[in-house]
């Protein structure tokens, strides 16, 4: 008895001083934080008293304080991540895989989809799903497609990716496959109809995105160290961005490569047990996750009341509220993500971030938050926000400019004027230190490990990727700029962002995309130059940097989003990073199965095959029956029948194609009728091109 | 029924039995096995209803309707939760709040 007290002692022990030594780290950064805004702020101030505080200058200081503690936050959170680093490595606090397989819990996977490429989609759960088996913990783990696919066309591609994955693999008897027949709150309603219907039967979910990829060893060390720690409620393990080719995607990759590390190490630092959840790459507890992250609708209309669309920072923060706590696993590796391929994507994906985080603003200041969750839901908010901060502070700038009287309300003391150059240089300097510093950080640790880039040339292409990485982020930061602030101003104005998949695969995209993407870039570009030139010619070369790259942003972006470009850069060894030089065996299968002919392959249109295809019809009406979709009897539908029967190259619309799919009644009836009535000819032609592809992938 | 809709109905049943994964002679044996137990007086949709029986009852859809789509379900409810109020002073708006606690000291006795 007593030694079993003293252990627990000791554990409570142990478990008190880490959970103090991350309270230090939490107050010494967030000391730094107010200490280097409080510098900084003075200076300026001092900076604005030289000739008087005038009428726009105390909206330009209250801006600066919000913007320099913005930057410095994300300085000395990439600063404590990169002495951790430094001091610690990244040594995974791993437990051994051995003992006790029959002890570890059951656990759902689930992949929520939307609209996504099936080939893709499965082709990435089944690498994930055979690096799990070569663990030996294989059968603890279920696995479930979770589809709110509306495109007909889409939808019957990935039943028949099921099919063919489920029949593929040794131990199928575990990956499921359910589609909702309307997509009721979005992707939180997904996983919501989820835990109603099946989450009882597990102790875990690890949600996984339609990108995501993760090493099997990484899943049991999720699922141990979810059962290590009894009071967490959600784990989540950074992900990597990898596999994408075009400038613009490895600009990506080689940040999360170099930089990323150190920020999730700093994050994971500084919240410690009070972190956030990404929304994928993570597991989740399932018993408190459905007893408290049921997500209500937001007061108010769309776009920022109703559906919550960023559930991910809300769950985590209900999460907490309930007393749960919520790890950031920065030392497991083995986790992957795709970002976007090129600039208008990312920003498509911005747009739909952005509106999901501004409706935070409904949650920020609700009683009962955990001080860090409302960190977190501030740090979203400003992420889009902190743009239409910077332009307001840099027209608030140009205005004082060229009306000096709304600026100043003296003549400036002529005896001080070298006095007041050395401190505006001082703080132009020290912005400067903690805009690049993290860049610095990156590379230094890069250095500190070598081989880890394992590049053919060594030091210097690493030195010369971080330059481009850096030069090209100045150049890409007011470009961004404007679609931030277009996005606020769409969100507050009540303009709704649709809810569409994201283009994951390498696009050609041609010019007159990147003319479409920044054609108001680039006019506003010019227009402030020459309003510049215009008014305040002093001006005009100290904000070249904001408005040179909006004026070239056309070739721009055209350059980023090119896969030649990429290529070309990767033969040279720049912006490299490991995953490119030495892939995982992870990515090596993806890339393989992706290379596998499909079934889904055929140049035949899926509905048009599933409804010729006896086996293809029987699997569908099979999963309709299992999944519970009702029969809609839609009567509707009926004209669309005649015009399929009689005309075979008929497409019909998805609207109407999608209450056809839904009923068994209709479907066995337009079977027999296309049987009985279609040419022969177009029946032989389907039936040989599913031959075909079945042949070639049997 | 004339010869042309008989060869037709065999090509067809055929046709669909292959699509089932049968060789094209055993399609034909069957194809002609059915139309031999139909009445003369069928058309070409009670050949291919029947054809739809047949394969049923052989059981060669079977291998395409059992696999696993979802396991036994648990349900278990996911309650709505609430957000909680939010203070006052940002819901109501600063100046507002300054008016209504003037509002209130002013009616105290």
């Amino acid at each position: 008895m007593n030694w079993f007290l003293t252990n627990q002692w000791m554990r409570l022990r142990a478990e008190s001083f880490r959970y103090g030594r991350w309270q230090l780290v939490r107050w010494v950064v967030l000391f730094a934080v107010v200490m280097t805004t409080i510098a900084g702020s003075w200076t300026f101030v001092n900076l604005l008293r030289a000739d008087g505080i005038g009428l726009l200058d105390v909206p330009l200081i209250l801006l600066f304080v919000v913007l320099f503690s913005w930057i410095a936050l994300s300085f000395w959170m990439v600063t404590a991540g990169f002495a951790y680093c430094v001091a610690y490595g990244r040594t995974p606090h791993v437990s051994p895989l051995d003992p006790t397989a029959d002890q570890l819990p059951r656990t759902a996977v689930v992949m929520p989809i939307h609209n996504e490429d099936s080939r893709r989609v499965f082709a990435g759960l089944r690498t994930t799903f055979e690096s799990l088996a070569t663990t030996d913990y294989g059968d603890r783990f279920d696995w479930f497609v979770l589809s709110d696919t509306t495109d007909p066309g889409i939808a019957v591609r990935e039943e028949m990716a099921w099919a063919e994955l489920v029949e593929t693999l040794k131990h199928p008897g575990n990956v499921f496959y359910r589609r909702r027949a309307r997509n009721v709150g979005r992707k939180s309603g997904n996983i919501q109809d989820f835990c109603q219907r099946w989450g009882g039967n597990y102790v875990y979910m690890i949600v996984l995105d339609a990108d995501s990829l993760m090493i099997g060893p990484t899943l049991v060390q999720m699922v141990r160290r979810m059962e290590q720690h009894p009071d967490a409620g959600v784990l989540q393990v950074p992900p990597t961005p990898v596999c994408h080719r075009s400038f613009f995607a490895r600009l990506q990759q080689f940040s999360g490569a170099v930089y990323g590390e150190l920020f999730s190490t700093g994050l994971a630092l500084v919240t410690g047990l009070d972190g956030n959840y990404y929304g994928h790459n993570a597991i989740l507890r399932l018993r408190p996750f459905m007893a408290h992250c049921g997500l209500p609708k937001l007061p108010g209309r769309p776009p920022l009341g109703g559906e919550i669309f960023s559930h991910d920072f809300v769950e985590a923060a209900l999460i907490r509220r309930a007393g749960w706590r919520v790890l950031i696993a920065h030392d497991l590796t083995g986790s992957y993500e795709e970002s976007p391929t090129t600039v208008l994507d990312y920003s498509q994906r911005d747009q739909r971030w952005c509106q999901g985080n501004l409706q935070h603003l409904h949650v920020l200041f609700r009683h009962g938050l955990h001080p860090f969750s409302r960190l977190h839901l501030g740090i979203g908010v400003m992420a889009y926000l902190s743009s239409s901060l910077w332009l307001l502070m840099l027209m608030i700038g140009v205005a004082i400019a060229v009306i000096p009287q709304l600026g100043q309300t003296q003549a400036p003391d002529p005896g001080a004027h070298t006095a007041w150059v050395l401190q505006g240089v001082g703080l132009f300097t020290f912005t400067l230190v903690l805009l690049l510093a993290p860049k610095l950080w990156g590379y230094a640790l890069t250095r500190c490990r070598p081989g880890r880039m394992m590049l053919q040339r060594g030091d210097d292409a690493v030195l010369l990727s971080v330059l481009i990485e850096t030069i090209t982020s100045i150049f890409l930061a007011p470009i961004f700029m404007c679609f931030h602030v277009a996005f606020v101003a769409a969100a507050f104005t009540g303009h709704r962002v649709q809810w569409t998949a994201q283009h994951r695969d390498e696009q050609s995209h041609t010019l007159s995309t990147a003319v479409h993407t920044c054609r108001w870039h680039t006019i506003s570009g010019l227009a402030a130059a020459t309003l510049l030139h215009w008014f305040t010619p002093t001006m005009f070369w100290w904000l070249a940097p904001i408005w040179g790259p909006l004026s070239v942003s056309i070739p721009l972006t055209y350059l980023l989003n090119s896969v030649a470009v990429g290529q070309w850069l990767l033969r040279h060894d720049l912006l490299v990073i490991p995953e490119e030089t030495a892939p995982p065996r992870l990515i090596q299968r993806l890339n393989r199965y992706l290379n596998l002919p499909s079934a889904t392959d055929a140049a035949v249109d899926p509905v048009h095959r599933m409804l010729v295809d006896p086996n293809w019809l029987t699997r569908h009406i099979a999963i309709l029956d299992a999944t519970g979709m009702p029969d809609p009897h839609n009567s509707s539908v009926q004209p669309i029948i005649q015009r399929i029967i009689s005309d075979p190259s008929y497409q019909p619309p998805a609207e109407s194609l999608r209450d056809l799919l839904l009923s068994r009644t209709m479907l066995r009836q337009l079977h027999r009728d296309i049987w009985t009535r279609w040419p022969l000819s177009d029946l032989k032609r389907m039936m040989t091109d599913a031959n075909a592809s079945r042949s070639s992938t049997g | 029924m004339s010869n042309t809709t008989h060869d037709q109905a065999i090509e067809r049943i055929g046709l669909y039995f292959c699509a089932l994964g049968q060789s094209p002679p055993q399609a034909r044996v069957r194809a002609e096995l059915i139309l031999q137990r139909l009445d003369h007086e069928y058309d070409l949709a009670d050949a291919i209803e029947a054809a739809m029986d047949e394969a049923e009852t052989l059981g060669l859809l079977q291998r395409a309707s059992v696999l696993p789509v979802t396991p036994p379900e648990a349900t278990t409810r996911m309650p709505i939760q609430l957000l909680g109020k939010t203070p006052v002073i940002l819901r109501r708006g600063l100046w507002r709040w300054i008016r209504s606690r003037r509002r209130k000291v002013s009616v105290r006795p």
